[in-house]
């Protein structure tokens, strides 16, 4: 599958991202994998997406990141803050009518 | 990959104003990220050089990667005022724990005096000791913090080493001049903190000794200093490599 285009996707990493760390805090592999899971495949982030997004989050204190040991390795998992739950509800409200607005368009008169 | 191409990365990181803290935390990690793609291409039947290749692939270009980071992040602000951070701050630093420790060394004088009710030579021993640690501990201290830390995030050179020049012009330059009540010689307790630049004498030094003599002094500790730390960061660097 080809990597997801970064520049029509902007604004939507973001979401995404906060959105799977809000049902568990993952390692950015782990989050990579599960971006590309859970949308069947439709997304596939590029490393290059992902990290700066991840770094850009934590510098707005909307992720915390933590060391700790997993599989003997030990590994940096970012979970939410309540600013970033904060910032999901938001972002999640936006496309919502971003959504519910293109499907008007795309299912409406000029179907 | 190799060890120079991940040496690149974190050059090009630390260059673009990221924090040396973060910068190392994220190389780790980045790392894990690339070892995880190369164990999938190994559970899929790869051998080990196509397994690497892979996984170079699916990580995309360092360089692209850095920029990526560097265009989505603040420099810290070192980056940000390099000739305030590291020119100008650290002789500032100095200049305020001339002053706090100038009233910390007045305190304790002033206590102890009010509590025996006599002063012993030993109180302005400890005045002298104490204002001879500003020379001879702190600045070199606080030289030592300074190449580090811009050694470490990169800073250009021209900017900390004026830096490491301009604290020890200040640190010759800095007068701490405390004067203990004594009743006999009806002397009230005085502080005088100031910079003061005189070649040829120098209150609070005896005769013939001067600014120069204290600024080569502190010019030889800020040197010492610098050599030590950029000897620590190197041995450190080459220690993170080989762990790598």
């Amino acid at each position: 599958m080809a990597k997801t285009n970064a520049l029509f996707m902007s604004g939507v990493p973001e979401l995404l991202v906060l959105r799977l760390l809000a049902r568990e805090e993952m390692y950015g592999y782990q989050l990579v994998r599960a971006i590309k899971a859970a949308s069947n495949e439709t997304f596939d982030l590029a490393e290059g997406v992902v990290y700066p997004v991840l770094h850009s989050l934590e510098v707005r204190k909307l992720l915390k990141a933590r060391e700790k040991m997993a599989e003997g390795r030990s590994r940096i998992y970012y979970t939410l803050t309540a600013k970033g739950s904060k910032r999901l509800a938001e972002l999640s409200e936006q496309w919502q009518r971003v959504r519910d607005g293109v499907a008007q368009v795309l299912g409406g008169q000029y179907a | 990959m190799h060890n120079a191409e991940w040496e690149k990365y974190r050059n090009i990181l630390l260059r673009g104003g990221m924090g040396y803290r973060w910068v190392s935390r994220h190389v780790k990690e980045l790392q894990d990220h690339f070892d995880d793609l190369r164990q999938q291409a190994r559970s899929l039947g790869h051998d080990a050089n196509t397994a690497d290749a892979c996984a170079a692939k699916q990580l995309g270009a360092l360089p692209e990667l850095a920029k990526n980071v560097i265009a989505n992040t603040r420099p810290i602000l070192l980056h940000r005022h390099p000739l305030l951070v590291a020119t100008l701050l650290p002789a500032l630093v100095y200049l305020l724990l001339c002053i706090v420790s100038a009233f910390g060394i007045f305190g304790v004088v002033y206590q102890v005096k009010a509590a025996s009710g006599a002063a012993g030579p030993w109180l302005d021993l400890l005045v002298q000791l104490s204002v001879d640690m500003q020379t001879f501990v702190v600045l070199p201290l606080l030289g030592m913090i300074v190449a580090r830390y811009c050694f470490r995030n990169r800073c250009p050179r021209r900017y900390w080493i004026t830096g490491l020049v301009v604290l020890s012009l200040s640190g010759s330059a800095a007068r701490i001049d405390i004067k203990l009540p004594d009743a006999a010689r009806v002397q009230k307790s005085t502080i005088g903190i100031g910079l003061f630049y005189d070649v040829h004498k120098l209150p609070g030094f005896a005769d013939g000794q001067s600014n120069l003599l204290r600024l080569l002094t502190n010019l030889l500790l800020c040197g010492a200093a610098f050599g030590y730390s950029i000897r620590c960061e190197r041995q450190a660097m080459k220690g993170q490599r080989h762990a790598a």
